[in-house]
C-alpha cells in the first residue's frame, strides 16, 4: 500500500526499535559472560574464564550431556512416529480422522504447568516415577504435534499421483513410502526434526516436574542456580544453548522454506 | 496381454451413484475409448479397472483373472496419468526402470529394457535428464514407456492428451496409436474430447450419469447414435422432431423430411438427426426431388475457420449448424433466407424412447 | 469384496497412526484424566497413608478468597500482557506485512520470529540481568544523564510484564502478519481509488480482515500466560506470587498434590472455556 513516506520511515524505525527490544537483553546477556566482574560491574574487562568455569562445572556438563541424549531420543522417536501418521493422514481416508487430528492441538495449547503436573502425578500412580525415561515420554508427546504438522504442510506439495504411479507399476506400500514419498518429504521431515530437538532442549517446564533431582537437563540447573543468585557462569552457558537454539531454528526454517519447493 | 471384461458394476460415492451397472469387454489389443462429459463415471470406471478404487458389486477380470481381490500393485496392469506423475527425484531411466527394479531385475536387464522402452518412444538420449527438464510431450512419452516396459497386460490413460496444447496433442495421438499398435496391448483410455477418442480408438464406448449410453467403432458410432445424446456428444447434430409417419416426418412448419429406408428399424425414430458437414446452403430453391430433404431457413452468422466455413442459422427459432470446406458454397449471402438440403441417406434415424 | 481389502488400507492405516497416538494418551490424555481423579483425594495415595473421595479440594479454592484472588490476578497478567503484546505487535507486522518487500521481508520476519523458538528460560534471564540494580540500564542513564539515578525494576511487576511481553511478542506479530499477508492489496487500492481516508480504510478494511489472526494471537498468549510460573519466580521475586507459582508450590514445596491437582484443574477449565468460546475464530484463522 502507497504510504507517505515520512510514515513509512516511521514504521521502519518502529521495527527497529521492536528488533532492538527483542535482542538487546539477549546481546547484554551474552557479553557479559566475557567480562570479568563476578558482580556484572562496568566497564567491561574481557575474559574467557566463566567459559573455561564451565568445563569444569561436573553438574552443569552432566546436565548438558543429559539435555543433547534426551533431545535426540525424542528427536528420533517423535519424527518416527509423527512421520508415519503424517504419512497415513494423508494417504488414507478414514472415520474420525478429523478428531484425531484435533487431538494434536491439547498438547499445543494447554499450559505446560498443567501437563507437566499431570504427567508427574500419572508417572508416579503407574511407578515410573521421576528420571529420564519420564522425561523422554512427556518430550515426546510435546514435539509430536509440531513434527505432524510440519510434515503435513510437506505433504500438501506432494501429488498423490505419484504414489499411485508407484503402486501401478508394481510397488508394494514400504516401497512406495520408501522411493517416492520419503525423497519428496525428506526436507519437511529433517524440519520437523530440528523442531523436535529444540522443543526438548530448550524445554523448561516438564522437564522441572519430571527429572530427578540431581540428575537434571541443562534449564532445571540453570533455573534452580539462577533462583540461587546470579553469575556469570549461568551467562557463558546460556549464551551457549541460545546460540545453539537459534542456529537450529534457522536451520529448520531453511528445510521447512514455508512451502516453498526446494 | 490379455483382454478385460467388467460386469455388472455399480458404485456409489455417498449418495452420488458414479456408475450404475456398467458392463464391458475389452478385446486383447483393442484400442478402447471411454467418452463422457465430466462427472460421467469414465475415470472412476478406469480406476475401478487399475484397482484404485474398489466397485460396491459386480467382477473385473483381466485375461481369465478375476482381480476384485487383487491390490493394484499386483494387478500387473500399466498407467499413464493425467499429468504424467514422473518421479522427481529419479532421472528419465529410473523413473522407466521403477517397475523393473520393483520386480528385482538384473541392473543389466533393466539397463536393456530402459533403453529399448526410451527407444520406443524415441526418446532414447534423455536418459540421464531429471522430469522437470523435459517439456510436456517428452514427459507424455516417458510415461507412456514406463506403463508399458513391465510389459502390462492392459494399458489404463486417463486423460493422458489433456495437458497438451492443441498441434502437440495431434502429433502425440499420431505417436500413441503407432506405440500401441507396435506393442499390441490392450489399452484403454478416459477422455472428454470426442475428437481424441474418434481419432484413436478401435471402439468408443459412451458414459453418462454412470450408465454405459452406446458401444462401436468410431463409424459407427458417428453413423448411427442410439439416442440424442450420443448424437450430440460424439460428433456435433441438428436434430429434428415431428409427427412421423411411415417413411417420412412432418415438421412443425409442414415440410417433411425422410430418411433411408435400410436404416429404418423396426419401430419408427424418434428424431432425425443431421451432421453439420450433411447439408448443402443454396440462395435458391432446389428442385423436388424424393430422396432429398429441403427446408427453408435464414442465416444468422457466417464463421470462417480457413479450411472450413461455418454456418449459422435458424429455422423455425432453431438454430442448425452447416459446415462446409471453404470455396465450396458459392453465392450464399451472409444474411437472409436461403434453402438447406441434404440427400435422405444422410438422415440419421434415432431411436425413439 | 472391497471390504477386504478397504480393510487392509484400514489396518495399514491404523498401524502407521496408533503409535503416534498411544503415546499421546499415555503422555498427555491419561495424565489429565488422573490429576482429575488426585484432585478428588484428601491425600496422594503413596504409601500407607490413608485417603478418601472429597471435593474438599475444591471447596478450598471458592471458600478461601486467596486462591480466587490470585487467579484473578492471573488473568489480569494474561490481560496486560496480551494489551501490550496486541499494541506493540500489530502496527510491527503491519509494517512488515505491507510496506516492506521482497527478500528483506523473509529476513526481517524470521529475525522477529526467531527468538520464540529460541529458549524461553534464558531469555527470561537475559532480561534479569538487565534489570537487576546496578546492572547495565543504571551505567547507560549514568553515562548518558549528569546526575545520579538508580532504576531498580527487578523483582516488580513491571519486570513481570516486560519478560512475558518479551517472550510473546513473536507470537502475535507471527499470527497477525499471515493474517495480513493474505489482504489483497487491490481491496486497499480499490477503497483508495473510492477515496477513502487513510483512518477509513485501517478501521473498515484491513483491521476487520486481520481479526480472525489477531484474536487467535491474542488466544495463544493468553493461556500460557495466565498459566506461567517461571516468569514470575525469576523476575517477580517476592511480587511474583500468582496462581501459576502456587501450583508450582504444590507439587515442588508443600507437596500436596491433590490440592495441587485440583488447582491445576480449575485453570485446565478456564484454559479450556477460553479455547472453546475463541475456537470458530481460531478455525477462521488457519
Amino acid at each position: 500500500m502507497a504510504m507517505g513516506r515520512f510514515l513509512e520511515r516511521l514504521g521502519r524505525v518502529y521495527l527497529g526499535v521492536v528488533l532492538a527490544f527483542l535482542y538487546v537483553p539477549i546481546l547484554v546477556m551474552a557479553v557479559m559472560s566475557f567480562n570479568q566482574s563476578e558482580f556484572y560491574q562496568l566497564p567491561i574487562r574481557f575474559t574467557t574464564g566463566w567459559y573455561e568455569k564451565l568445563w569444569n562445572n561436573s553438574e552443569i556438563l552432566n546436565a548438558a550431556w543429559s539435555s543433547v541424549w534426551i533431545a535426540c531420543t525424542t528427536t528420533v522417536i517423535a519424527t518416527t512416529l509423527g512421520t508415519a501418521a503424517a504419512i497415513a493422514f494423508f494417504r488414507y481416508e478414514f472415520r474420525g480422522k478429523v478428531i484425531l487430528q484435533a487431538l494434536l492441538f491439547p498438547p499445543i495449547a494447554i499450559p505446560w504447568l498443567i501437563t507437566g503436573t499431570a504427567m508427574l502425578i500419572f508417572f508416579f500412580s503407574i511407578g515410573l516415577g521421576r528420571g529420564a525415561p519420564a522425561v523422554i515420554i512427556g518430550h515426546v508427546a510435546l514435539a509430536l504435534p509440531y513434527v505432524i504438522v510440519v510434515v503435513t504442510a510437506r505433504l500438501r506439495t506432494f501429488d498423490p499421483q505419484l504414489e499411485e504411479a508407484a503402486r501401478s507399476l508394481g510397488a508394494s506400500s514400504w516401497e512406495v513410502t520408501r522411493s517416492v514419498t520419503l525423497p519428496w518429504i525428506a526436507s519437511g521431515i529433517i524440519a520437523g526434526a530440528l523442531f523436535a530437538f529444540a522443543v526438548s532442549f530448550d524445554q523448561f517446564v516438564v522437564s522441572y516436574f519430571l527429572a530427578e533431582p540431581g540428575d537434571s537437563t541443562l534449564p532445571v540447573v540453570i533455573y534452580t542456580a539462577i533462583r540461587k543468585g546470579f553469575t556469570p557462569e549461568i551467562n557463558a552457558i546460556s549464551t551457549i544453548i541460545i546460540v545453539i537454539s537459534m542456529s537450529l531454528m534457522l536451520l529448520a526454517a531453511r528445510y521447512a522454506n514455508f512451502g516453498g519447493e526446494r | 496381454m490379455a483382454g478385460v471384461r467388467v460386469a455388472n458394476i455399480n458404485k456409489h460415492f455417498g449418495a452420488m451413484k458414479a456408475l450404475d451397472d456398467v458392463s464391458l469387454d475389452f478385446a486383447d489389443g483393442e484400442f478402447f475409448g471411454l467418452l463422457g462429459p465430466s462427472g460421467s463415471g469414465k475415470t472412476t470406471l478406469l480406476r475401478v479397472i487399475a484397482g484404485f478404487l474398489f466397485a460396491d458389486s459386480g467382477s473385473v477380470v483381466i485375461g481369465d483373472q478375476p482381480v476384485e481381490r487383487v491390490p493394484v500393485e499386483k494387478r500387473e496392469i500399466g498407467m499413464v496419468f493425467q499429468n504424467y506423475a514422473l518421479f522427481p527425484n529419479m532421472s528419465i531411466a529410473d523413473n522407466v526402470g521403477f517397475g523393473l527394479r520393483v520386480r528385482k531385475q538384473s541392473r543389466a536387464e533393466i539397463a536393456r529394457n530402459v533403453a529399448q522402452a526410451l527407444e520406443l518412444v524415441q526418446l532414447g538420449h534423455l536418459g540421464e535428464r531429471r522430469p522437470h527438464q523435459l517439456s510436456g510431450g517428452q514427459r507424455q512419452r516417458v510415461a507412456l514407456a514406463r506403463a508399458i516396459v513391465t510389459q502390462p497386460r492392459v494399458l489404463l490413460l486417463d486423460e493422458p492428451l489433456s495437458a497438451l496444447d492443441k498441434a502437440l496433442r495431434v502429433d502425440m495421438q499420431i505417436e500413441l496409436k503407432r506405440i500401441q499398435r507396435e506393442v499390441g496391448i490392450t489399452t484403454i483410455f478416459v477422455t472428454h474430447d470426442q475428437e481424441e477418442a474418434l481419432t484413436l480408438s478401435d471402439r468408443i464406448g459412451i458414459l453418462k450419469d454412470g450408465r454405459l449410453v452406446q458401444t462401436g467403432t468410431p463409424h459407427d458410432m458417428y453413423h448411427a447414435p442410439v439416442n440424442e445424446f450420443a448424437a450430440g456428444f460424439l460428433g456435433e447434430a441438428n436434430i429434428f422432431k415431428g409427427a412421423v409417419g411411415a417413411s417420412a416426418m412432418t415438421l412443425a412448419d409442414g415440410s417433411t423430411i425422410r430418411w433411408a429406408d435400410h436404416q429404418q428399424d423396426a419401430r419408427p425414430p424418434g428424431a432425425i438427426a443431421v451432421r453439420p458437414e450433411s447439408v448443402i446452403v443454396s440462395a435458391k430453391r432446389p428442385d423436388e426431388h424424393p430422396h432429398m430433404n429441403c427446408l427453408k431457413a435464414s442465416i444468422r452468422q457466417k464463421i470462417f475457420a480457413g479450411p472450413t466455413v461455418t454456418y449459422l442459422l435458424e429455422w423455425q427459432d432453431q438454430p442448425i449448424k452447416i459446415l462446409a470446406k471453404e470455396g465450396e458454397m458459392k453465392d450464399i449471402p451472409d444474411a437472409g433466407d436461403v434453402w438447406i438440403n441434404w440427400p435422405a441417406e444422410k438422415s440419421i434415424a434415432i431411436p425413439a424412447g | 469384496m472391497s471390504s477386504t481389502l478397504a480393510r487392509r488400507d484400514g489396518l495399514r492405516a491404523a498401524t502407521m497412526i496408533s503409535p503416534a497416538y498411544i503415546w499421546l494418551t499415555v503422555a498427555v490424555f491419561l495424565p489429565l484424566a488422573a490429576m482429575l481423579f488426585f484432585s478428588f483425594l484428601s491425600e496422594a495415595p503413596f504409601g500407607d497413608r490413608e485417603w478418601f473421595v472429597t471435593a474438599a479440594n475444591y471447596m478450598e479454592f471458592f471458600e478461601k478468597g486467596f486462591y480466587l484472588k490470585l487467579l484473578v490476578r492471573s488473568l489480569t497478567l494474561g490481560l496486560v500482557v496480551t494489551g501490550f503484546c496486541i499494541l506493540i505487535g500489530f502496527p510491527c507486522a503491519f509494517v512488515l506485512a505491507k510496506t516492506i518487500k521482497g527478500r528483506w521481508r523473509e529476513a526481517l520476519f524470521l529475525l522477529v520470529i526467531l527468538p520464540f523458538w529460541s529458549n524461553s528460560l534464558v531469555r527470561i534471564f537475559s532480561w534479569a540481568i538487565v534489570l537487576r540494580g546496578n546492572g547495565v540500564i543504571d551505567s547507560v542513564l549514568d553515562l548518558i544523564l549528569p546526575f545520579e539515578v538508580s532504576v531498580n525494576l527487578m523483582f516488580s511487576y513491571p519486570a513481570i510484564v516486560i519478560g512475558l511481553v518479551h517472550s510473546y511478542l513473536p507470537y502475535v506479530i507471527l499470527t497477525s502478519y499471515l493474517a495480513l499477508q493474505a489482504i489483497d492489496d487491490n481491496l486497499i487500492d480499490a477503497a483508495r481509488s473510492m477515496g477513502a481516508p487513510r483512518r477509513m480504510i485501517l478501521w473498515r478494511i484491513i483491521i476487520p480482515l486481520a481479526l480472525p489472526g489477531l484474536i487467535a494471537g491474542a488466544v495463544l498468549i493468553f493461556v500460557p500466560v495466565v498459566g506461567s510460573f517461571m516468569e514470575p519466580r525469576i523476575l517477580g521475586g517476592r511480587s511474583g506470587t500468582f496462581f501459576g507459582t502456587v501450583i508450582e508450590d504444590q507439587f515442588v514445596a508443600v507437596f500436596n498434590w491433590p490440592l495441587g491437582a485440583a488447582l491445576s484443574f480449575i485453570l485446565l477449565g478456564v484454559v479450556l472455556l477460553i479455547l472453546a468460546v475463541s475456537s470458530p475464530v481460531l478455525r477462521r484463522a488457519q
